[in-house]
């Protein structure tokens, strides 16, 4: 009996240990899904009429350089004004990251 | 009287039905406790505390080597692509190159000292990469891949440098110096892999966050009207002089858009030398991305007074000098970054940062100088994927 006890106890230390890791792994993986993917942009600006365009960066292209790309106003070969990483939406779970983000924004704005 | 261990725990656990089994588990975890109480006081538990330190650091340093395997493939292949066949010779020694620093227990002409060391290890690397590549890619490549072996050699330090801690504490059987190596490793390892991201966003031309200086130079130049230039004036330097409302606006940078952060204190000196008129220059006014503290928002901008330069001095002064030679007030425009965001991509937080901080030179422009007055502005900063 006194050994069908012991049993018992030791199933429930190992199941709950089997647990905690179980839960610290879900919270890790949830923590992942809420960062953020990062991709390249360039902005296009014609300087003609100042018509404005965003599109993926083109490896060889820098800030200032004339694009073969017309500006579907004018016609005139529109020019690189800014090429910056901007977060991709992220995929997020949230119920348990919400609260989260509230105090990180709060901390580092 | 009192009773055995085993006995007590039984005594007091009654629940576990003083079965023999239990009573042995307890005596047995009693007794490796005491144990490791015993080892504690004797050294030795700590001499296990350093053995885990001494593993998490070996495997950090594995992850550095890692960094610095891709960086060096990166620029092997660069170079393959263009020609080069056997350019190990020639990035090994880039990698290991160093500086010695002048004497600085006298004083005198320091700076002068200082600036001579820079720019031979400068001139050194980049007579290297010519002599390999022979004109096979374009200037601003090349300038790249320049950028790219002194990021190799940043690394390769890194790395040294926490092998070196780890290694004098284990010879030395010291468990606080591996202690010091174990807890400085998570900023060796921001450093090392923001270096490593830094590496790949260089290859490509895309502008890093301290480009956010010469973007500003950048906007001013292509917005302004142009009475002269873009001219290079210094070493990878260039001015352009602009009209702002009848003022004349001096803008300065570093010629882009190769990754270069140009001679800007040396380009003022001289654009100062050429102007006919001294007393008709108001202000100088420098942009530069500087390190936000912990807290502070990226792409924030603030102004403040003397030059925003993070060079070791030898540009800065000369700027410093002119201005107190001819009674020029300095004024420095900030935006706030991190260590990470200024050597990797620029965010557009810092690209609208720019913005804002244009504004606020045009401001300053409008307050301090007017009509005919004479004003310079000096974008700071590594100028990669940023022409003029």
């Amino acid at each position: 009996m006194s050994d069908a006890w012991l049993l018992i106890y030791m199933l429930l230390s190992l199941s709950s240990a089997a647990l905690a890791v179980a839960v610290a792994a879900i919270v890790k993986a949830m923590r992942g899904a809420g960062e953020a993917g990062e991709r390249v942009v360039e902005e296009l600006r014609c300087p003609s009429c100042g018509y404005s365009m965003r599109r993926r960066f083109v490896e060889g292209d820098y800030v200032g350089h004339v694009v073969d790309f017309r500006c579907p106003r004018c016609g005139v070969s529109m020019v690189v004004s800014r090429i910056y990483v901007e977060s991709a939406e992220p995929l997020r779970v949230k119920l348990f990251t919400r609260r989260r983000e509230r105090r990180e924004k709060h901390l580092n704005p | 009287m009192s009773q055995p261990v085993a006995l007590q725990a039984n005594a007091t656990l009654p629940w576990l039905g003083g079965g023999d089994l239990a009573t042995w588990i307890i005596a047995i975890s009693i007794l490796v406790s005491t144990i490791l109480s015993v080892l504690a006081f004797l050294g030795i538990a700590q001499g296990m505390q350093m053995r885990v330190w001494r593993a998490q650091i070996e495997s950090r340093l594995r992850i550095i080597e890692g960094y610095i395997g891709e960086v060096r493939d990166l620029v092997l292949e660069r170079l393959r692509r263009a020609g080069v066949e056997d350019a190990d010779k020639t990035v090994d020694t880039a990698m290991e190159y160093f500086m010695v620093e002048p004497v600085s227990i006298e004083p005198t002409d320091i700076i002068k000292r200082l600036e001579r060391i820079l720019r031979t290890g400068e001139e050194r690397i980049e007579s290297l990469v010519a002599r390999m590549l022979r004109g096979r890619v374009s200037w601003q490549e090349e300038r790249n891949i320049v950028t790219l072996l002194t990021i190799l050699n940043a690394l390769n330090t890194v790395y040294k440098v926490v092998r070196h801690m780890l290694l004098l504490g284990v010879k030395l059987k010291n468990p606080m110096l591996v202690m010091q190596a174990w807890m400085l490793l998570p900023l060796y390892m921001r450093i090392a892999k923001a270096y490593r991201d830094a590496a790949k966003v260089i290859m490509k031309g895309i502008p890093i966050g301290d480009a956010a200086g010469p973007l500003a130079a950048y906007r001013l130049i292509s917005s302004l009207p142009k009475l002269e230039g873009p001219t290079e004036i210094a070493k990878d330097t260039v001015y352009a002089l602009l009209d702002y409302e009848g003022r004349r606006v001096v803008v300065v940078k570093a010629k882009g858009p190769g990754s270069t952060v140009g001679r800007p204190g040396e380009a003022v000196e001289k654009l100062v030398e050429m102007l006919p008129d001294k007393s008709k220059i108001k202000a100088i006014i420098t942009v530069d991305a500087a390190l936000k503290l912990e807290g502070e928002k990226t792409g924030s901008v603030a102004e403040g007074s003397g030059v925003a330069m993070g060079d070791p001095g030898p540009e800065k002064i000369r700027i410093e000098r002119i201005a107190a030679r001819l009674g020029v007030p300095l004024y420095a425009v900030a935006i706030k970054m991190g260590m990470e965001e200024a050597i990797t991509a620029m965010k557009r937080e810092v690209a609208d940062g720019v913005e804002e901080a244009v504004e606020r030179v045009r401001g300053i422009i409008r307050d301090v100088a007017g009509e005919g007055d004479v004003v310079i502005v000096v974008g700071v900063g590594n100028t990669v994927g940023v022409a003029q």
